[in-house]
């Protein structure tokens, strides 16, 4: 539904050229929601404002559908009013000086063929009921409250029922409780009415609760692109693991490389440890990476072939869900998250184990 | 909310003197209330009484001759009812005219790409620093219709019996103010343009609005309600106008309210009407105050319109494409006609043996001598000190009264701030040339009843000048204060630093630029603004520049003219300058809305 090859931007700014992006390309499914994650000045946001004709490529082709409505080497460049797609921004950009009837009317009035009234109003009223502003439409857009601006302008975007919608950071303005309420709601909302999505934020909460895929991008480019599950698990870079989440890193040495019968064995500075992802030989160097949540207290059912490292509890923070422990193992630490039922105190001697399939081996 | 916001401004030092510095702290808001109270009702008061008073001198007032025979006279006689349709007419001209001017300025500043974009920012703001008499006087020597300069070539060149255009008439009038409200108006206009979230055009184009959509539906609708409030700010500044009306309409007996109320009291050959100028004054402040008071409601209700988020944007020029050149050179026209213009006539005027057209043999009778013949007038001397004197006291006094007040409303809990707040505002709309009159009926009465001199002192146009631009600078130093977040003054308390630090290392350098600013623009516009100086001057103790002028051209000294023009303008220029280096037109600009 949405194709970007090889996207270039190059800006000139006050500092000279700005190389924003720096080939990214990108296959958004029908249907899917695809969301873009990384930090600010990271390049996200100005891929989707390519994608919306409000930031003209330096290189590149960009589809939507089956129209091309950018081609840097044809000299395709279609304006954002005959794009078929509509956009959340992050600061909702809700015209002060209609009301919230006739924000949302706004897009269907600019159709190139007219809409009847009483289609217009059926379909604004459809689009409030579908963000719960029901009630509000004779109000003057500006006495809403951030939340209710917030769903106006997704109301806006909907209305046109157009086959892509574009989310520019559009929870960063809400406050915790209610960005966490709106997460779901708005995906679901545009499950529910089939449309594609690009989502973009700098949340990583955001962006594995709602997405179906997630690229992380770093410097104009994509760091990896895979599943919210994948890159939780997977990570393929320091980067992309310490962007979501926490996590421990070490450098280590394959002493034995997993096969299809068993899993194999790295050697790190903090002991050895067990892992299962095949395709490394032996006496390569890596980096693995380590969540804290899967550093675990060895017990009794704890395999045998599962080795263990031996620390001291050096510190221990109670988060409420959960201990985060500082486990000092002499020369490195690692930090690991226990039930907070768990008995252990500082200077406590504890055994600690990773499962073979929770480590990562990083490819950089 | 928090400690700082009921710390009044006599409580910044020191904590000994416990008793005696609360009471003081309580009482000082009613005093200053009272205080502006007084500076506005008094003048007021004595005015409307006046008109009420059917003797023929103020000094001869008595309450047993009473009535409304002003107002008759005024109605009946004096025909005010064509002086409000032609004050209508050229209000409403001159404030389209220059707000259509500077609206065109503004966006090509700030939305297009035109190429020298900085010199037209930099340049249309210095137009303030050319006084409203000098501009009129400069279009009379050009357009006048027999001697003109420009009307002269265009006769000799074409043989044409009638002038190309005479500035003596309603659509020069209209030209000439409409020119000299386009600076206040361009600063006012760049802030809106540039405030504006562009994506709030962005979402229009995703929603599927073309550009011409957009602009019509999104950028003018947002625009809109900012721009009315501009205009009225501007038209109530043409209303009040003397200069231009009264050098360009007065002559030929184009009135407009200024010069109808000035006229009733000043006409050479009539005896003055004072009552009667009293009564078209109160009909005069009254069209003032209803205009004023749309202006308040319309400000008021803004925040409806609120499209400020407080960030800063850079929105993408408009391509003007093969435009580019036709705006740059229409801009710079602009600032030609404007300030250069004006500056190159007088400087000839002043440098040309005598009066006549520019031609080579003008040119090889150039000399200072005019220059030299003004200085070697007795009276040049004392009218420099007094100008000097009336703009430096005028300047500090609005500055430290202003921060007083806008202290006091913005940062204390004071119960009558808003009426203070209001209070201050209200002198806005009053036009000089009533104010003059108020002052001059307020003083005559106050002398005769005391045996002081203040009618004729340099002091009464002190207070004068504080009344009228104490509105303006109170606006500004309140924005300015607003934008002080008390958090900086209470991190500075918490660092322990006493009050008196705080206000020294904290308050002051962060209000140091606004302060020099509203000094500098008050220094500005005491000397530019005459009518007030002209009621009330009376001899070498109260005459200035202005009013010393006035009476040189009327006189027709022409070249005198020219050659003090000259060195008012380049003190003016200097000023203006130096306000624009500290960037205080950029923030005022906005503030005024």
């Amino acid at each position: 539904m949405i194709e970007i090859d090889n996207l270039h931007v190059r800006f000139n700014s006050d500092k000279g050229e700005v190389h924003a992006v720096r080939g990214v390309s990108i296959n958004v499914a029908q249907g899917e929601f695809y969301t873009l994650l990384g930090p600010s000045g990271c390049g996200k946001t100005t891929t989707l404002r390519c994608l919306a004709g409000l930031e003209s490529p330096s290189e590149g082709r960009i589809a939507v559908g089956d129209t091309v409505v950018h081609d840097s080497a044809k000299g395709i460049s279609v304006p954002t009013f005959k794009r078929d797609l509509a956009m959340v921004f992050q600061s909702y950009a809700i015209w002060p000086h209609l009301t919230v009837f006739e924000n949302v009317a706004f897009p269907l009035r600019e159709m190139k063929q007219k809409v009847a009234e009483a289609e217009v109003e059926r379909r604004v009223k459809g689009a409030l009921e579908l963000v719960q502003l029901s009630g509000y439409e004779s109000r003057p857009a500006p006495f809403l409250s951030g939340g209710q601006q917030q769903r106006l302008a997704l109301a806006r975007a909907i209305v046109r029922e157009a086959s892509v919608v574009l989310f520019d950071e559009p929870l960063s303005n809400l406050d915790a409780k209610l960005r966490a309420e709106t997460r779901l709601e708005l995906r679901n909302l545009v499950k529910r009415l089939g449309m594609t999505a690009l989502y973009v934020t700098h949340d990583q909460t955001e962006a594995l609760t709602m997405a179906d895929r997630v690229a992380i991008m770093r410097e104009g480019v994509i760091a990896q692109e895979a599943t919210p599950t994948e890159i939780y698990k997977r990570p393929v870079s320091r980067f992309v693991a310490s962007f979501i989440g926490q996590c421990n890193f070490a450098e280590g040495k394959i002493t034995q490389p997993a096969t299809a019968s068993g899993n194999g064995l790295i050697e790190t500075e903090w002991g050895n440890l067990a892992y299962s992802t095949q395709g490394r030989d032996a006496k390569e160097e890596v980096s693995v990476a380590v969540r804290p949540e899967n550093v675990r207290l060895a017990d009794a059912t704890t395999p045998a072939d599962t080795p263990r490292i031996t620390g001291k509890v050096a510190d221990i923070v109670f988060l409420g869900e959960c201990l985060e422990c500082k486990v000092s193992l002499g020369q490195s630490d690692l930090i690991t998250r226990l039930h907070p039922s768990s008995a252990v105190a500082v200077g406590d001697a504890v055994d600690v184990v990773v499962m073979a399939d929770d480590v990562a081996l990083l490819a950089v | 909310m928090n400690n700082s916001a009921s710390v009044s401004a006599t409580d910044m030092d020191g904590k000994r003197p416990h008793n005696l510095r609360n009471i003081a702290a309580k009482f000082f808001p009613w005093a200053v209330l009272l205080l502006v109270f007084a500076l506005v009702a008094a003048p007021i008061f004595s005015l409307v009484v006046g008109a009420f008073s059917q003797s023929r001198l103020p000094n001869e007032f008595s309450l047993d001759n009473m009535g409304l025979g002003n107002f008759h006279a005024v109605w009946v006689e004096q025909r005010i009812d064509l002086v409000l349709w032609n004050t209508a007419v050229y209000v409403i001209g001159a404030t389209v005219f220059g707000i259509s001017t500077a609206a065109v300025l503004a966006w090509l500043v700030e939305r297009s790409d035109m190429p020298g974009k900085m010199w037209i920012y930099a340049g249309v703001p210095l137009g303030i620093a050319v006084p409203g008499i000098l501009h009129a006087i400069s279009w009379v020597l050009l357009l006048s219709p027999r001697s003109g300069f420009v009307n002269r070539g265009w006769m000799h060149m074409t043989g044409a019996e009638g002038p190309l255009f005479d500035i003596y008439t309603m659509t020069g009038l209209i030209f000439a103010e409409g020119l000299r409200l386009v600076p206040v108006a361009f600063l006012m206009l760049v802030p809106l343009m540039r405030s504006m979230d562009p994506s709030l055009e962005e979402a229009a184009a995703v929603s599927g609005a073309s550009p011409m959509r957009t602009t019509r539906r999104v950028t003018l609708a947002l625009l809109l309600p900012g721009v009315l409030a501009i205009s009225i700010f501007q038209a109530i500044t043409a209303l009040e106008n003397f200069e231009i009306p009264g050098i360009l309409g007065m002559p030929v007996n184009l009135h407009v309210f200024s010069t109808r109320v000035f006229n009733l009291i000043e006409n050479i050959g009539a005896i003055p009407a004072f009552g009667q100028a009293n009564a078209a004054a109160v009909f005069y402040l009254a069209i003032a105050l209803v205009v004023s008071f749309f202006y308040l409601r319309l400000v008021r209700h803004s925040e409806r319109y609120t499209i400020i988020t407080g960030k800063g944007y850079t929105p993408r020029a408009v391509r003007l494409g093969a435009w580019r050149y036709p705006a740059i050179g229409a801009a710079a026209l602009f600032l030609f006609v404007s300030i250069v213009l004006p500056f190159l006539v007088l400087l000839y005027v002043s440098l040309v043996g005598y009066l006549r057209q520019p031609s080579i043999e003008a040119f090889q009778t150039f000399s200072f001598k005019h220059y030299a013949t003004v200085f070697n007038q007795p009276r040049v001397g004392r009218v420099m000190w007094n100008t000097i004197s009336l703009t430096l006291m005028s300047a500090t006094t609005v500055t430290a009264l202003s921060f007083v007040i806008a202290y006091i409303v913005v940062r204390t809990r004071f119960k009558a701030r808003y009426t203070l707040d209001v209070m201050s505002f209200m002198p806005h709309s009053i036009p000089g040339i009533v104010l003059g009159l108020a002052l001059f009926w307020l003083l005559v009465q106050f002398d005769s009843l005391t045996g002081a001199s203040t009618f004729g002192s340099l002091g009464s146009l002190v207070v004068g000048f504080t009344i009228l631009f104490l509105a303006y600078a109170v606006r500004a130093m309140s924005v300015a204060m607003i934008q002080v977040h008390p958090d900086l003054e209470d991190a500075a308390k918490l660092c322990g630093a006493p009050p008196w630090r705080v206000a020294i290392r904290i308050f002051a350098p962060l209000l140091m630029p606004t302060l020099v600013g509203i000094w500098i623009y008050v220094a500005m516009l005491s000397v530019r603004f005459i009518s007030l100086p002209l009621i009330l001057s009376q001899g070498g103790n109260n005459e200035v520049l202005g009013v010393m002028i006035w009476s040189l051209w009327n006189n027709g000294n022409i070249n005198s003219v020219g050659a003090i023009g000259i060195m008012l303008m380049s003190a003016m220029f200097a000023l203006a300058l130096t306000l624009r280096i500290l960037g205080f037109g950029k923030t005022t600009g906005g503030t005024s809305v």
